[in-house]
């Protein structure tokens, strides 16, 4: 009994909200690359933040359900489709009823889509996470013929459940009015990075003013971008003197010995030695995991006072979100 | 030893940063404040990543009750334990050998050095864990004898094999994994450096690799 993965697609994953704890032997966090989307999906099955889903990298994932349960798909890249050619709604619950079959197809926006289940999917935990990460032993890529299995709902999902509870596929009535998240926004704001007074004052000029896209080169450990102008320099050094490595984190963005920048994101190293421009803000990393090859945005400086107050004002959002579904179904 | 600079690297970490050189000294600074707060743990701590000469601390915004700087200048601020760190001597058997080894005799040529000589300056040497970084279980030890220094490779290798033990610069490490590399590879070891989601080596280490033949 469980989900069975009839076609994997070319890069699912299970993710969590990652691997702390091992940062300091060199094991990397992991975990889902728009946090934000993974949260929501959970939310929305009655799971917990942090529980195991499946991040789809891209479209062709296609699974049968043994037994009934709740999805929630967020994010982008990809819908789900019933067995009927019926596209299912993002960012809403999704009653699944047993024997039913789920695929994924390309969709236009966005590029990672998140599917919750409720419960979350048990995997073994490696390092305190369920996030896949090979090398550390977390083999959690989709492969043909896997079953998934699902740790018990809590008893907000259940409730869930049985109110949706029908013979077919279908998705709740409800959904936020605002889940607080502007995916269309060409604007990533950053904070100045701990190398930035090191570079000349034309390359740090040219940082808020140059479009930059993600190339097609760029995967789970790292964003290498690629400048589409107006001025499209390449960023240099004032300071040359020598970088000793020290600890890198998830949107941060360093400068590659050619000029060209670099954001390191959820399977990135833990450390590294290249200097570092700027940090991509918490709040805004959701929106940069999202970004496809090619997609022009450019860099806006905010303050680290302003960069905590948004991350924690999207945690707030998450948290009123949760609260609002739990006063719907529990009272 | 001067004041540390605290600086936030993310909204989830700060970083402490003494003297940017590659000593024990430092380092043993970086790693006694790592155990401090280790064993004191703030609301909210969630862990540490040591470095050369820097400790990142990691933590839940969220959680905090206090301001994060001021709690980690109060920390450096404290009087750091004089005794040295307790110490773990790491034995590890290398096999300088050509066929697993296949910079070994063009590292020899670099350094002008017999590659007797070569294995007898590494061999002979207790070298420090700085730090773990790049990939799981990857150690940076140090420092190297002046003899031995030499810069990275200008085109690195795809495929460094897992236990490659190599050289560059002022270090030393061993490829955990099969992975591209560049620093020369000078002997292998048949340890493995990570398995079972364990490290074989911690920050703070000694090192000696004792040569195998045959």
């Amino acid at each position: 009994m469980g989900i069975r993965v009839i076609k994997p697609g070319p890069f699912t994953t299970v993710q969590d909200n990652g691997r702390y704890g091992s940062q300091r032997y060199g094991v990397p966090v992991s975990g889902s690359m728009d946090r934000y989307a993974a949260a929501v999906a959970n939310i929305f099955c009655g799971n917990s933040w942090d529980a195991a889903l499946l991040e789809i990298s891209f479209h062709g994932t296609k699974l049968f359900f043994d037994e009934d349960h709740l999805v929630t798909f967020t994010g982008g890249g990809a819908r789900a489709f019933t067995d009927d050619g019926e596209e299912l709604p993002i960012n809403r619950t999704i009653f699944i009823p047993q024997f039913s079959v789920i695929d994924t197809r390309y969709h236009p926006q966005g590029s990672r889509l998140y599917m919750a289940i409720d419960g979350g999917i048990d995997v073994p935990t490696v390092m305190n996470s369920r996030s896949a990460y090979g090398p550390a032993g977390a083999d959690y890529q989709l492969k043909d013929k896997d079953i998934m299995r699902t740790l018990p709902p809590s008893p907000w999902g259940l409730k869930i459940k049985e109110m949706l509870k029908c013979k077919k596929v279908h998705a709740a009535r409800w959904w936020p009015v605002d889940a607080g998240m502007n995916y269309y926004s060409d604007v990533i704001r950053v904070t100045r990075g701990p190398e930035w007074d090191r570079f000349d004052a034309s390359s740090q000029e040219a940082f808020f003013h140059d479009a930059f896209a993600i190339s097609r080169n760029s995967d789970r450990m790292g964003y290498r971008l690629e400048v589409q102008g107006p001025l499209s320099a390449t960023l240099l050094l004032k300071d040359h003197s020598e970088m000793i490595s020290t600890a890198v984190t998830k949107g941060t963005i360093q400068v590659m010995h050619e000029g060209s920048p670099m954001v390191l994101m959820s399977d990135a190293q833990t450390t590294g030695g290249y200097p570092r421009i700027a940090q991509v803000i918490a709040a805004d990393l959701p929106l940069l995991a999202q970004k496809k090859p090619g997609e022009a945005f450019v860099f806006e400086q905010v303050s680290a006072e302003k960069a905590e107050e948004l991350y924690l004002r999207q945690i707030k959002d998450l948290l009123r979100l949760e609260k609002n579904l739990k006063a719907k179904f529990l009272t | 030893m001067s004041k540390p600079r605290i600086y936030r690297i993310s909204e989830r970490a700060v970083t402490i940063a003494w003297e940017p050189v590659i000593s024990r000294e430092v380092n043993e600074q970086v790693l006694k404040t790592d155990r401090l707060i280790q064993k004191q743990p703030f609301r909210g701590w969630i862990e540490n990543v040591p470095a050369y000469h820097t400790l990142t601390v990691y933590y839940d915004p969220v959680l905090l009750d206090v301001s994060i700087i001021d709690h980690l200048l109060e920390v450096v601020g404290k009087e750091m334990p004089k005794e040295a760190l307790e110490e773990r001597l790491v034995e590890i058997p290398v096999r300088y050998d050509p066929d697993k080894a296949p910079d070994l005799l063009e590292a020899a040529k670099i350094l002008d050095l017999g590659v007797e000589e070569l294995i007898e300056l590494h061999s002979k040497e207790i070298y420090h864990v700085f730090m773990l970084g790049f990939m799981p279980g990857f150690p940076y030890m140090g420092t190297l004898p002046t003899r031995l220094e030499l810069p990275r490779k200008l085109i690195p290798s795809m495929k460094m094999k897992a236990g490659t033990v190599a050289i560059a610069g002022k270090q030393t490490g061993i490829y955990p994994f099969d992975s591209p590399g560049g620093w020369y590879a000078i002997g292998w070891t048949p340890m493995q450096m990570f398995s079972n989601g364990r490290s074989f080596l911690e920050p703070g280490d000694k090192v000696k690799f004792i040569p195998q033949w045959g």
